[in-house]
């Protein structure tokens, strides 16, 4: 075993050194032989290097510990291997120099940031990982958060769109326990929102306060320390359900002053450039359109459906003399796109508009400064950093802007032996603005509806066309209809940290507070367009016109008092003891007023531009929690560590007989290398431990007052004499019980370090019970006339494992070091119902046994050839295609699953749920990422992978980018995708219709409109064969990298410079790209929380992929430090 | 020494804050607390805002209630009505915890306002109680309509109230007796003061609630005595609580409060009630304003000119041929008067007509046309309702619309009143007079008593009332009196708050939903040959398709506008039918009672016929 791990090591120990050879380049004077063992196990170290300091003169040691090296008398010789500390000796007069070297457990040494503290890396029995900040430093994202992805197993970031003032949902082990499904089977209406539990995300405390990763400068950043499991977060008790990420920044460390600078910029471009896939000529777009709308109801015997005017848009599209009128002024030569003025004395076009083309830019830029100043003395430690961060618009018309600024003082003195004092104060100031269509909606799906190519934004005369408004081009052109965020967030924490017994019992009190005022305005201005010449028509009335502002305050106090004990026991015992008290009380007050009537377009940033109704609400919402809690961790001999820890939690959210949880939890750890009968492995093993804990968490995310019987009171919408007045109504269902939802996990893992620390692996399985999941309670008959009360009803089961191998290593190559590891991780995690109130066995809500994330939908089994085979096919009833609840050549063939010779959904419950199945599975699973890196001689270069292993997501109806005129006929998105031998083209000559290129295997099925919209078109509901694989691996960042040489850099008084190129979102691949090229694979998600709800899916909902596109960007770095 | 003092000041500063047990409690500053809630007249007046709020018709159910009915015709039926569409207890809605939450919030006022009862003048006490109440009545007619038999509830239902949530369905008769409790409470309590409606008609007062109530018992009565049967049951009336003369008593007596003491009057211009900015407030009881200041509009114009906002509504040949001429006397459709060309048709005709169907010089604003043409797009049968329409090119286009909708007009307390004592014996000519003369005098026809000497039947109308209709015993009255009350109502009411579907349930002759044009559709224009017609400057060709596929008989394109052929027209006699078969079976009376409601309460039942 031994030898075999050896020769291994000798392996790849030769070739990096056949490498090393070539670039011996000078003959020496002396030979100098030896051997290099371990001092501790005088085992023979194999792959030690040599070298001759100062030189790129270097040999390595072979297998049997043996080297040789050429060197000259003064010169000094080098021996050096990773995990020994390096041992310098003079060649002098001799002939042979033997290495007995100490290993270095720097790795195993190091300390882990835990909740309320550190822990040496051996007395870790929980399963917690830290990241250091190096690692997300120079990424060139908007915020950590979008670098923190993939970065950390069982961290799954939720990303739906790429808005620099979005940052993903963090979720710790499991993702969110809400989600969405159509209504029912039977209509595509809204959708609904299923949610089970409280939802929440991740804790996140920065230096020990509660705030957001996307708020925090990533220069700042020392260590990022994400606790997974209930036994590390145990001690946050009621508010670590969703796990704990602890930010911690960086301190001075060297007592001269430092300061450095990092300058970047960046390019950013859409990663999709939808308007390069779609069908832009309008005469193309035109007869496709009309093939869709006549299919709409074509049955054998009658001509089909023609459109009467295209929906909303005045052009006259009846019957087919638009097409005709088009092809003939297409062979005419004629190619303006005005077309004059119709029957009605309303304006034709004729044109092949690109509207996305004419909205986003190719690219867009954005930069950063970073400045840090770092300082020590005996006294008094200081660290002041800055930032500035700005990223321009993406749109060709409309301004969009979005800039942030970062300010941290941090400070520590010391006032005497025992007594310090310090201070971490931070600003953090940002500020977006973006344009708006008049409604909100989003700019892709307004597009979709009004935006067809055919129709352009001006008319000759240069007026508005109703398309041009209704696309969202005007109030995006004009500006005065938009959106501005802004958000000032101060903070400061003293903080007094009193040794009483030095090195062993301290206490340190802290005092924090936050300030966020955040404020948003909205404004829409008055807008008219012109479908007839001279004849303006209001889209936006004057009363119509408004702005809005609301403004959101909170004060946050919190207070921490902690004990830690580290008493000095024999080598045998370890002890390390936290013991504390925390409170926060949070208060928040929301204020919004909204006047309507602009007076003066160009004049909108004030209310005094406004002369119409003024409506104001307020709310607040507080809360208080009151914590305490302690942690032992003991270890005995060095092998066996034990650890307790506790949280006793009041919260004024709940009522107050269930204000007060206990969250205890234990965890044992076995260090099987350091047994005495392990000592045969000690040369190649460095570390083993098997970790198991169980701790309890809670959840108490639910809103304050949920459980007091209260009375809104609203604003009428109905006019009372003359104008609104207030109302109340019945106060809403209080909860049958309140209290926190119990989150119990178990955990085991693996740890190992072999290899003196070069190959690492970390493996946790767990299993977690959520139980009293506030949900809605059990069903009452509805003449209740409400919901029935919430309670702590459900319980929810998920299992999961996280995996993370390492290997790092270095050696010389032409004398220089050369250093390259590689980490890969790959998790998963699953989650059950398992107990749920309702009895109804709704496939599309919970039941008990429901995997969340499931997608019911049809079998299906290709297209029908022709109608002979549709009409021997069992019975739809179910799906409505065109007018008729019937299929036809072309159309999809949907299977009988249980046989009984029709296709329907059946109840749709879990007893009967017809021809239903389950096709697939919206979580992400088989998450991982990889990365790369090797520095070399002042170059570096690191490439992270990033990914999920498996995920199905079906286009949601309004996902026009998916479906195109499948949707609606009159889509404005006709995709390439969908043209050619791609669709199911039919020969309608006879009465048994025919699919002509049945023998290519069309993808897409025969052209109907609505089928992909209707209640219960074939395309609407989910079916295996629209259903995409939304896998994807990504390369997330590439970095190339330069430091300068000390010495050159220290000529012109700086300590380092660097240069660098970041490259982000650079490649991807999904299996979904092979239908579809309309989508990033982290951009499905539906809504913009800025404007549409999230929420809204199905008919006359927002669409999938309709958000800010993700980006990709290129960035031009450069660091410097004095 | 100093070490341990400052340790110990800061662990009692933290044992300070920490002592606060009432940091734990948190209250919000935008709500009311319930426990102190209804404490004084303001309160109480809040809380009957919220249900006005909620429950004051809009203005879709103003006309949308009248989309399915025997002289609208509408694009597509509701599947109720439709063949083949297969109707039961999966489709049907209407038992959903929405549906039923007025309960809630009626009985959490009634259950609770007493505590203002020491605070609050008895009057106005008794006033809001009465507003509370009609409302509970106002939601129990509705869901009586839908299905007959329904449970009756009256306290505010905690969770555990297990006898009252899982109780059985009651009859109906014991329900209406309820209803009738609750009615006749708000009729005698609900204010006259003129502060309930200082602008607008919109609160609840006295004549609300007495002119619904009219309206309310002479359903009933009628429904009872034209529908023989509970249809619930299908087991005939017990008459135990209320017999069909107590009831159209009832609806007598209150109509008679409004005209007695309401104070409304007929105001000149008819057509001024729907397309004016202020309310009539002369005439119209209750209603609904809308302004473009405040930026609440409502689309009725563009609802009744868009193929793809509404159902596509038209008026068909029966409902024009139910207005008279101007001398008060019927057209004589059965000796073939109809059969006249749009363009000349409404000459000499009710004035009415040409305010609810659009004909020939209707002027229009910011159109390249100057009268408004027929739009075959989503009108079907070529008569364009224009009842509730601004005359304006913009508002057909956009949602822009401040006229004020009148939801319940005094005529109609007149034509219940005269209805009522018609069906009870008791008309006459005074009587008729003060009514049916009085709305046909405003309206600008003549007044023929239907007993005068001057007075002849209208042949072609009985004949639509009985020919081919199950129930054919239209009156316990005088038959020409109940015609022509009938006639009044169409030509009065048509497309106001969804009367005439239900007129047609309580005549117990829903049978005309798909009786219509010989069981097979909408009869609209007379066309005469099939080439056809010029109106308003405007060509209209009528011609069977030509395509070879077409089944030539029965798809005539008609341009310009809808070639569409998404259901058919055919001409048969001259007259432009467009065809659409609909179904009735006389357990549609009432409606299944919900899959989803028996699941949870199997105690419901079902009613007749629906297993």
């Amino acid at each position: 075993m031994k030898l075999y791990l050896k020769r291994i090591l000798f392996a790849v120990i030769s070739v990096q050194m056949a490498m090393v050879a070539s670039f011996e380049l000078f003959a020496q004077n002396v030979t100098v032989t030896g051997t290099v063992k371990d001092a501790a196990t005088n085992e023979l170290l194999v792959g030690a290097t040599v070298m001759v300091k100062g030189t790129t003169n270097g040999v390595s040691t072979d297998i049997n510990g043996h080297y040789s090296i050429k060197a000259k008398a003064e010169d000094v010789l080098v021996c050096s291997i990773i995990g020994y500390k390096s041992v310098e000796s003079k060649v002098g007069s001799k002939a042979v120099v033997d290495y007995a070297l100490q290993p270095d457990n720097q790795l195993l040494d190091a300390t882990v940031v835990v909740g309320y503290g550190t822990l040496k890396k051996t007395q870790l029995v929980g399963s917690v990982e830290n990241l250091d900040g190096g690692v997300i430093e120079n990424r060139p994202n908007a915020n950590v958060t979008r670098s923190l992805q993939g970065q950390v197993a069982g961290l799954n970031i939720v990303q739906t769109d790429g808005k620099a003032t979005h940052s993903g949902s963090l979720y710790i082990r499991g993702n969110g326990t809400s989600y969405n499904t159509r209504k029912n089977f039977s209509s595509s209406a809204a959708g609904q929102t299923h949610s089970i539990g409280s939802q929440g995300s991740a804790l996140v405390l920065i230096d020990g306060v509660e705030g957001s990763l996307s708020q925090v400068n990533p220069a700042d950043i020392e260590t990022i320390a994400v606790l997974k499991d209930a036994s590390s977060a145990a001690i946050y008790g009621a508010r670590a359900a969703y796990g704990v990420i602890l930010v911690t920044t960086k301190n001075a460390e060297t007592d001269k002053v430092t300061v450095t600078y990092n300058g970047s910029f960046s390019l950013n471009s859409r990663i999709v450039k939808w308007e390069d896939n779609i069908i832009t000529d309008g005469l193309e777009w035109t007869e496709a359109f009309y093939e869709f709308y006549q299919n709409d109801t074509r049955v054998p015997g009658s001509s089909g459906k023609v459109p009467t005017t295209m929906n909303t848009n005045d052009i006259s599209m009846k019957d087919i003399t638009y097409l005709e009128s088009f092809r003939a002024l297409r062979e005419s030569g004629y190619d303006s796109v005005y077309g004059g003025v119709g029957s009605k004395g309303q304006y034709l076009y004729y044109g092949s508009y690109n509207w996305l083309d004419h909205i986003y830019k190719d690219y867009t830029t954005s930069t950063t400064h970073d400045i840090s100043l770092r300082g020590a003395s005996k006294k008094l430690t200081y660290n002041l950093t800055g930032r500035y961060f700005s990223q321009g618009g993406i749109y060709k018309i409309g301004e969009e802007k979005y800039n942030t600024f970062n300010i941290r003082a941090k400070a520590k003195v010391q006032v005497n032996k025992w007594l310090s004092v310090d201070n971490n104060t931070s600003v953090f100031r940002s500020k977006s603005n973006q344009p708006m269509f008049s409604t909100g909606s989003l700019i892709g799906h307004q597009i979709d509806q009004h935006g067809q190519p055919v129709f352009v934004p001006y008319n000759e005369d240069g007026t508005w066309t109703l398309s041009g408004v209704k696309t969202g081009y005007a109030s995006f052109f004009e500006g005065n209809t938009g959106q501005d965020d802004s958000n000032l967030i101060v903070g400061t924490t003293f903080g007094v940290t009193i040794d009483i017994i030095p090195e062993v019992l301290k206490i340190r009190g802290d005092f924090s507070y936050k300030a966020t005022r955040r404020w948003r305005e909205r404004y829409r201005a008055p807008l008219s367009f012109y479908t007839k010449p001279g004849v303006p028509t209001e889209y936006v009335a004057q009363a119509g016109s408004y702005k809005s502002r609301w403004t959101y305050d909170t004060d946050y106090i919190s207070s921490n008092a902690v004990l830690t004990w580290t008493p000095k026991l024999t080598e045998n015992h370890k002890l390390n003891v936290v013991a504390g008290w925390n409170l926060e009380d949070s208060r928040y007050n929301r204020f919004y007023m909204q006047r309507l009537g602009m007076l003066f377009p160009e004049k909108y940033q004030s209310f005094e531009m406004f002369d119409g109704e003024i409506k104001t609400e307020q709310n607040n919402s507080d809360y208080g929690i009151i914590g305490f809690f302690g942690r032992a961790n003991y270890t005995l001999l060095n092998r066996y560590i034990f650890e307790a820890s506790a949280r006793y939690d009041g919260s004024s959210k709940f009522p107050s007989g269930s204000q007060w949880g206990l969250f205890p939890s234990f965890s044992i750890g076995w260090r099987l290398s350091e047994e005495p009968w392990m000592k045969w492995a000690d040369s190649w093993m460095d570390n083993f431990k098997i970790r198991a804990n169980y701790g309890s968490l809670g959840n108490g995310t639910v809103s304050p007052y949920s459980y007091l019987e209260t009375m809104d009171i609203n604003k009428s919408s109905v006019i009372f004499d003359g104008g609104f007045v207030n109302y109340t109504t019945n106060p809403s269902v209080v909860p049958k019980t309140l209290t926190w939802e119990t989150v119990t996990t178990y955990d085991v893992g693996l740890d190992f370090d072999l290899l003196k620390s070069r190959l690492s692996f970390s493996g946790d399985w767990y299993r977690r019970n959520t139980t009293d999941l506030i949900t809605i309670g059990p069903e009452l008959p509805q003449v209740y006339g409400a919901s029935a009360p919430k309670g702590n009803y459900a319980s929810l089961k998920t299992t999961g494992w996280e995996l993370t191998l390492s290997w790092r290593d270095a050696f010389k190559l032409a004398g220089k070091d050369f250093t390259y590891g590689i980490k890969g991780s790959v998790w998963d995690t699953r989650t059950w119902v398992k107990e749920f109130t309702s009895t109804s066995g709704d496939i599309l809500d919970y039941y008990s046994g429901k995997e969340l994330g499931e997608i019911w939908g049809f079998r299906t089994d290709g297209i029908f050839r022709d109608n002979a085979e549709a009409n021997a096919w069992a019975t739809d009833s179910y799906h409505k295609n065109g007018s008729n609840f019937r299929a036809y050549a072309g159309d999809l063939k949907f299977l009988d699953l249980n046989g009984d010779g029709k296709i329907d959904y059946g109840k749709g419950t879990l007893d009967d749920h017809g021809d239903l199945d389950r096709i697939g599975d919206i979580t992400p699973r088989y998450q991982y990422g990889v990365n790369l890196d090797f520095k070399w001689n002042g170059i570096g270069l690191s490439m992270f992978f990033q990914g999920v292993g498996k995920r199905d997501w079906y286009p949601m109806v309004e996902t026009a980018y998916f479906w195109g005129q499948y949707n609606r006929p009159y889509c404005g998105y006709l995709m390439k995708t969908q043209t050619g031998d791609n669709y199911a083209q039919i020969d309608y000559s006879t009465e048994n219709w025919t699919v002509v290129n049945y023998d290519k295997n069309p993808y897409w099925s025969r052209r109907v409109g609505y089928c992909a919209n209707r209640n219960v078109g074939p395309l609407t509901v989910e079916n295996d064969h629209y259903l995409q694989n939304a896998a994807y691996i990504r390369l997330k960042n590439l970095t190339v990298d330069y430091s300068f040489p000390k010495k050159l850099v220290n000529k012109i008084g700086m300590q380092g410079a660097r240069i660098y190129c970041s490259m982000e979102n650079l490649w991807t691949w999904s299996p979904m790209f092979k239908h579809t090229d309309m989508f990033d694979p982290e951009g499905i998600g539906v809504g913009d929380s800025d404007f549409d709800s999230t929420s809204k899916i199905g008919l006359s909902g927002v669409g999938d992929g309709m958000s800010y596109p993700m980006l990709r960007t290129f960035t031009f770095g450069l660091s410097l430090t004095f | 020494m100093k070490k341990i003092n400052i340790i110990l000041t800061g662990a009692l500063m933290l044992a300070g804050l920490c002592s606060c047990s009432d940091f734990l409690t948190r209250e919000p500053i935008h709500k009311f607390s319930a426990e102190t809630y209804f404490s004084s007249e303001a309160e109480l007046e809040m809380y009957a805002n919220g249900m006005l709020n909620s429950w004051l018709p809009n203005s879709s159910e103003t006309n949308g209630g009248d989309a399915y009915n025997d002289l609208i015709a509408t694009k597509t039926g509701t599947d109720f009505y439709r063949p083949g569409a297969h109707w039961d207890a999966a489709k049907q809605g209407g038992w959903g915890t929405g549906d039923w939450s007025f309960l809630r919030r009626v009985n959490y006022m009634l259950a609770n306002m007493g505590k203002a009862k020491n605070a609050v003048d008895p009057a106005i006490y008794n006033h809001y109680e009465g507003v509370a109440r009609f409302w509970r009545a106002n939601k129990y007619i509705a869901k009586i309509n839908s299905f007959s038999n329904v449970p009756w509830i009256e306290k505010y239902l905690q969770p555990n109230d297990s006898t009252d949530l899982f109780k059985t369905r009651e009859d109906r008769e014991y329900v209406f007796h309820k209803v009738r409790e609750d009615l006749e409470f708000a009729c005698a309590n609900c204010s006259a003061d003129k502060k309930f409606h200082t602008d607008g008609r919109v609160r609840i007062d006295k004549f609300v609630v007495n002119a619904l109530a009219s309206r309310y018992y002479l359903y009933e009565a009628t429904f009872r005595q034209n529908v023989k049967y509970n249809p619930a049951t299908g087991k005939p009336w017990t008459n135990e609580y209320e017999t069909v003369e107590d009831l159209l008593n009832l609806a007598a007596t209150a109509a008679k409060v409004v005209i007695d003491e309401g104070k409304f009057s007929l105001i000149k211009d008819y057509s001024a009630l729907f397309i004016s900015n202020d309310l009539q407030k002369d005439e119209v009881i209750w209603g609904r304003s809308y302004s473009q200041d405040l930026n609440v509009r409502h689309s009725l114009t563009r609802y009744f000119h868009s193929s793809t906002l509404g159902q596509q509504y038209s008026a068909t040949k029966d409902l024009v041929n139910m207005f008279m001429t101007v001398d008060g006397k019927p057209i004589d459709v059965k000796g073939g008067a109809d059969k006249v060309l749009i363009t000349d048709e409404f000459a000499g005709r009710d004035p009415r007509l040409a305010m609810t169907v659009l004909g020939p010089g209707r002027e229009i604003l910011n159109s390249a046309n100057p009268h408004e043409t027929i739009d075959f797009t989503f009108c079907k049968t070529g008569y364009m309702i224009i009842k509730w329409c601004i005359p304006d090119d913009t508002h057909f286009q956009n949602s822009i619309d401040q006229n004020s909708l009148p939801i319940l007009r005094y005529p109609e307390v007149l034509l219940n009143y005269a209805e009522a004592m018609n069906e009870l014996g008791q008309m006459t000519e005074e009587i008729w007079d003060q009514t049916v003369g009085a709305i046909r005098k405003r309206a600008g026809i003549a007044n023929i008593y239907p007993k005068s000497g001057e007075y002849t039947r209208d042949q072609w109308l009985y004949e639509y009332y009985t020919k081919g209709l199950k129930n054919q015993e239209l009156t316990r009255g005088d038959l020409d009196i109940a015609l022509e009350i009938r006639r009044e109502r169409v030509a009065e009411l048509t497309f106001e708050g969804g009367l005439r579907q239900l007129d047609v349930y309580r005549y117990g002759q829903a049978d005309l939903i798909a009786r219509r044009f010989n069981n097979s559709g909408w009869k609209g224009l007379w066309i005469g040959s099939a080439t056809g017609f010029t109106f308003e400057g405007q060509d209209y060709t009528f011609a069977p398709a030509s395509s070879e596929s077409l089944n030539t008989t029965t798809n005539y394109p008609i341009s310009p506008k809808a070639t569409a052929k998404d259901t058919d027209w055919y001409l048969e006699d001259g007259y432009l039918v467009y065809k659409y078969e609909l179904q009735w079976d006389d357990k549609m009376y009432c409606r299944p009672i919900p899959n989803a409601a028996l699941t949870l309460n199997p105690k419901l039942g079902q009613n007749y016929g629906w297993n």
